[in-house]
């Protein structure tokens, strides 16, 4: 018997990294929502300020793009200065011409790149290269993981699902989809019909060693053979059916954000069972 | 006075031997499953861990203050715990050979039968104690491994020690038949072996007390005869065994063997005979002396014995 397999957690700590060229959009100690911005590219637009000599050939108001002439010098050899982005002309001075809505740094024109928070969660810290975020979960000890860690909306499908080919499970893609045995035939066929992750109750240990890891992320629940899934846990599980959880197989954990711990699962041990 | 409390992690067992330095002698052996579980976020055993486990022990007070050593096997370091001696070192200073089983340390899982390395990996996962067969499995194959190996020490030394951890069921009996049947399979010469069997791991806390007070190992070992646990008696070819009297005359006495087999006889650990045999390519005459399960005596011809 496990009395550690399911925790309830105050303070789950999620650290989302952010690469250079983009701002936080959120303050420390702020609550913040699930799909809450959390940080998004720095334009050029704020810092592009383009200092001149001789004379504009745009003027306020201007949309200019790639190629365009922003100014020119004057003498005899005449050079001219094009732009290299999309951007309207907002001010000219009479030593910079200043722009807006120009493209991003990743080069993706006017896209921006975002980054939202996976959960309603609380911006504890905001570093260099990262920010760190806590909430309040339920964590499920893993038996085992592998793969990259994702966030998705959680479904379950029982293997038995699987096994009609012609009239395949829908409605998977970009889910993570739990059940209760993986085999060699599930795992390839989650995969194709696009889950970005599988959450298996047992697994073959054979079979679990030769997946590969790049395909689909997948966690183990109880453990290695075929065994019998856990009825309280299962219920849980299928009661939490489209919540956003993470899989997050740094740590081995499926952590599933609650704000309290779950009243079914308030005296739980976790027991092998053999099926 | 000196004491050593000399301490021996695996990742199942902590076992333990309180020591007094002069004359070296043990006085209190200990060995305590660890009782915390393990998950991602808590190691299962912590410097402050430990402590709680030593705690436990019934240290008499004389002895409270005994200087700690510790020691572990190089795949079980807990973090944040000093270790001093690493088994693998400890085992290359030894003048006999020592046959550590932890089977949760090694590799023969992978020679299990499919739904069984199933079974032994939540085993070991969840601190399950893995069935009796399944344990004889995984030892007997590390001690195929080991016999093949380390057959030219074999030749020298006559005595073998095994330490391991508990056996559940009280079965060190059909445990030692049963390794010393896998030793017998893989070792291809003719000789006589005695098998201590330990059950307690404390020949490793003891193998650390001696090489940390700078005691010559060989002396130790020689002025300590092991315990009689098992015997093997290899005779190739053999097919009769007589028993002589003490002028070394036969009694009359003999006993037929089962040929290109395993045979065994009872003779306890305090009685000895002196036996007699003479096969072509193999013969023998001298005093043996019985074992806790008695002799095993395999006439199972070698390509190359002598």
């Amino acid at each position: 018997m496990l009395n550690n397999k399911v925790k309830f957690e105050e303070k789950v700590y999620l650290e989302v990294k952010y690469s250079e060229g983009m701002v936080s959009k959120v303050n420390v100690g702020e609550k913040i929502k699930s799909g809450d911005l959390l940080f998004t590219q720095i334009s050029k637009e704020e810092k592009q300020k383009i200092k001149y000599t001789g004379s504009a050939k745009v003027k306020v108001g201007d949309k200019i793009s790639p190629g365009d002439v922003l100014f020119e010098t004057s003498g005899v050899f005449r050079k001219k200065t094009v732009s290299k982005t999309e951007a309207e002309v907002t001010k000219i001075s009479k030593t910079s011409i200043y722009l807006k809505n120009a493209e991003n740094s990743n080069g993706k024109g006017n896209e921006r790149e975002e980054v939202r928070s996976p959960f309603d969660s609380v911006v504890e810290k905001i570093l260099k290269d990262r920010i760190i975020l806590s909430f309040s979960a339920l964590t499920i000890s893993l038996f085992e993981s592998k793969g990259d860690p994702v966030f998705a909306n959680l479904k379950y499908i029982p293997n038995i699902k699987f096994k009609d080919r012609k009239n395949p499970p829908q409605n998977i893609e970009d889910s993570i989809i739990i059940t209760d045995k993986l085999t060699s035939e599930t795992y390839p066929m989650l995969s194709t019909l696009g889950a970005v992750g599988v959450i298996s109750n047992s697994i073959d240990y054979y079979l679990y060693r030769d997946i590969i890891i790049l395909a689909v992320p997948v966690g183990i629940v109880s453990g290695f053979g075929t065994l019998k899934e856990d009825k309280i846990l299962l219920k849980y599980l299928q009661d939490r059916e489209d919540f956003i959880v993470w899989l997050d197989t740094t740590y081995n954990r499926l952590v599933i954000p609650e704000k309290k711990m779950p009243v079914d699962l308030k005296n739980y041990k976790f027991d092998l069972k053999n099926e | 006075m000196q004491s050593i409390l000399s301490i021996f992690l695996t990742d199942k067992y902590i076992s333990a031997l309180l020591i007094k330095a002069d004359p070296f002698s043990v006085v209190q052996s200990y060995i305590e499953k660890i009782p915390y579980e393990f998950d991602e976020f808590n190691a299962k055993l912590t410097n402050k861990k430990l402590s709680k486990i030593i705690e436990n022990f019934k240290i008499p007070d004389e002895y409270k203050n005994a200087q700690r050593i510790i020691s572990a096997s190089s795949d079980f370091i807990p973090l944040d715990i000093n270790i001093d001696y690493i088994l693998e070192k400890l085992l290359d200073l030894i003048p006999y050979p020592i046959i550590v089983l932890d089977h949760f340390s090694n590799k023969s899982f992978l020679q299990l039968k499919e739904d069984e390395v199933n079974k032994y990996l939540n085993s070991k996962k969840y601190d399950i104690e893995v069935s009796y067969l399944t344990r004889v499995f995984l030892d007997s194959a590390y001690m195929k491994e080991y016999a093949k190996n380390h057959t030219s020490e074999f030749i020298d030394q006559n005595e073998i020690i095994i330490t391991t951890m508990p056996i559940v069921g009280s079965k060190n009996k059909e445990y030692l038949d049963e390794l010393i049947k896998t030793f017998a399979d893989e070792i291809k010469i003719a000789g006589i072996w005695k098998f201590a069997l330990d059950t307690t791991l404390s020949f490793v806390p003891l193998i650390s007390a001696i090489v940390h007070l700078e005691l010559n190992l060989k002396e130790f070992f020689d002025s300590q005869p092991i315990n009689s646990d098992g015997k093997l008696i290899v005779a190739p070819g053999v097919e009769e065994i007589q028993i002589l009297d003490e002028n070394k005359k036969p009694t009359g006495e003999s006993y037929k063997l089962e040929t290109e087999s395993i045979n065994k006889f009872e003779l306890p650990e305090d009685k000895s005979v002196i036996i007699k045999w003479n096969a072509s390519g193999s013969k023998f005459e001298g005093k043996i002396s019985g074992s806790d399960i008695g002799l095993i005596i395999d006439s199972r011809k070698r390509n190359n014995a002598k």
